[in-house]
């Protein structure tokens, strides 16, 4: 239980400096509804019966705003001087990156219910219908972006053109996530069977398998001075 | 160093010669491809380019494994100088390949798979030589070992998704089925040995450069060292 | 264009690239061989100078 305990002490911490200001879940919200309606007008009236696009703004939406809640999420450590702190902590490196990765998850999954909300009002997209199967694709595929974002966010931290960094690291890295999201999603709102979204869903789970592993194999090699 | 590179000029020396006798099979020795015409020749070129862009991120990906394991430079070196060599094999690769699709297919681009993912590929190295010149030079071996090998492991999952989004490459270069007459097959192996023992000399060469670099480093710090002491 | 002409393109580029990126090498190369020459040239010469005191 000594795991649990210095994760949940890592979440708690930045849990909690985030609900004094809730400056990031604001801005990320706001970040994501101004994507979807640039994007109506970038595309016009059309939209609305195109599911399959309408799954990829909303993805657009997720992915760009989710992006300056990761870039947060190390650089914000660096600004204040306790990222030494955090790794001087008896903590493995592997906690501080699932802490860091739960705790940005969280936000970003905050955020996407909002959006989600906003999406269906100005999309007239029913989705009641269709909320586990949804709530699987968003779950998997967040997750899947999340994880790549807090290791790149890690490795540019403490980089010169942070931000820009990140986003040249995170975009190659992240199109099978976003291509699979997309689809499924794009095929779960179209109303279409749903033994066609398994093959894109095995695409996420082995993407999110893979791709932890790996954090957990080299995560270390990142922190190291 | 003084034995390796005696080597270095016979070898750049067989590679001239081999491409010579490249040009000569693709131009000369092989014939002209029925339905495609001559523009089918740039085949030659893009194939081994390809194969050769991939493997160069393997190198880098082994490279940077052992890097991280063993924590020994020269490996973040190598990993570094095949990643600068595969770009401009994958730059090859994007460019010959729209030139070959649009007499044939009249597209430039065509979102095929594995063009695609060969695009994908060029962007993460392209990102992998940013991220170098990012980071502070105490940390830069570990990252960029550790996103070299997260590039990598990321090509297969992607050609996948990419594939099951769409497909349209030509039949011809389907694994092991080469539907291809037997001059055109040897042209083929001919023009790969060249472009192989190319990549070799350009590696090479560029590791060589790396280490002349480091070489200076060195002989600037014994430097100052003396200029302490006086 | 006809066909030809997008093999002239395809070659030349190709062959640009390379010939363009091996001269850049061996540019560099050449003035890093320079540098390494001068540098222990003179630490030759401060070495000299260190036995010539002692």
């Amino acid at each position: 239980m000594q795991f649990a305990q210095k994760l949940g002490a890592i979440i708690w911490k930045d849990f909690i400096s985030e609900f004094r200001t809730k400056e990031m879940i604001l801005s990320m919200c706001l970040f994501s509804f101004l994507v979807l309606i640039i994007f109506n007008f970038a595309f016009g009236l059309s939209l609305k019966f195109d599911r399959g696009m309408i799954a990829g703004i909303l993805w657009v939406a997720f992915v760009f705003s989710g992006l300056t809640g990761l870039g947060r999420s190390f650089s914000m450590e660096r600004d204040r001087g306790t990222l030494q702190g955090l790794i001087l902590c008896p903590v493995s490196p592997w906690t501080i990156f699932l802490a860091k990765l739960i705790g940005v998850f969280l936000f970003t999954t905050v955020m996407e219910i909002i959006t989600f909300f906003i999406f269906t009002i100005l999309y007239n997209t029913t989705v009641l219908p269709f909320l586990v199967p949804l709530g699987l694709i968003i779950f998997l595929g967040t997750l899947g972006f999340t994880a790549v974002g807090t290791i790149f966010s890690a490795i540019s931290a403490t980089a010169k053109a942070r931000s820009v960094l990140l986003s040249i690291l995170f975009f190659p890295i992240s199109v099978p996530v976003i291509i699979a999201s997309v689809k499924a999603t794009g095929i779960i709102l179209s109303g279409n069977a749903l033994q066609m979204v398994f093959p894109w869903l095995k695409i996420l789970v082995a993407f999110d398998l893979i791709f932890l592993l790996v954090s957990y194999l080299t995560f270390a090699y990142i922190l190291e001075e | 160093m003084k034995r390796t590179q005696t080597l270095l000029i016979p070898f750049q020396l067989l590679t001239y010669v081999l491409m010579l006798l490249a040009l000569y099979t693709i131009f000369i020795y092989a014939p002209v491809e029925k339905t495609m015409g001559v523009t089918q020749k740039i085949f030659y070129i893009h194939v081994p380019a390809a194969f050769l862009a991939y493997l160069a991120f393997f190198i880098t990906f082994m490279a940077s494994i052992f890097y991280l394991y063993r924590k020994d430079p020269k490996w973040d070196t190598v990993a570094h100088c095949a990643v600068e060599t595969g770009i401009i094999f994958c730059t090859i690769v994007l460019i010959t390949g729209p030139i070959w699709a649009k007499p044939i297919w009249n597209v430039w681009w065509t979102w095929d798979p594995r063009l695609t993912t060969t695009l994908i590929l060029w962007f993460t190295y392209v990102a992998y030589l940013m991220l170098r010149r990012a980071v502070k030079v105490n940390q830069r071996a570990n990252l960029s070992a550790v996103f070299g090998i997260i590039g990598f492991l990321n090509v297969p999952i992607t050609f996948f998704s990419i594939r099951l989004w769409r497909t349209i490459h030509p039949v011809v270069i389907t694994s092991r089925g080469l539907n291809m007459s037997e001059p055109m097959k040897l042209s083929l192996i001919t023009t790969f040995i060249a472009f192989c023992f190319l990549f070799i000399a350009m590696l090479i060469g560029r590791i060589r450069l790396e280490r002349s670099k480091m070489h200076i480093e060195e002989l600037k710090e014994i430097m100052d060292g003396m200029n302490f002491k006086n | 264009m006809d066909n030809s002409s997008y093999l002239f393109a395809a070659f030349s580029i190709t062959w640009s690239i390379i010939f363009v990126y091996i001269f850049r090498l061996f540019r560099t190369q050449t003035a890093l061989n320079d540098q390494i020459y001068k540098i222990k040239k003179t630490l030759q010469n401060i070495s000299d100078l260190d036995v010539a005191d002692s």
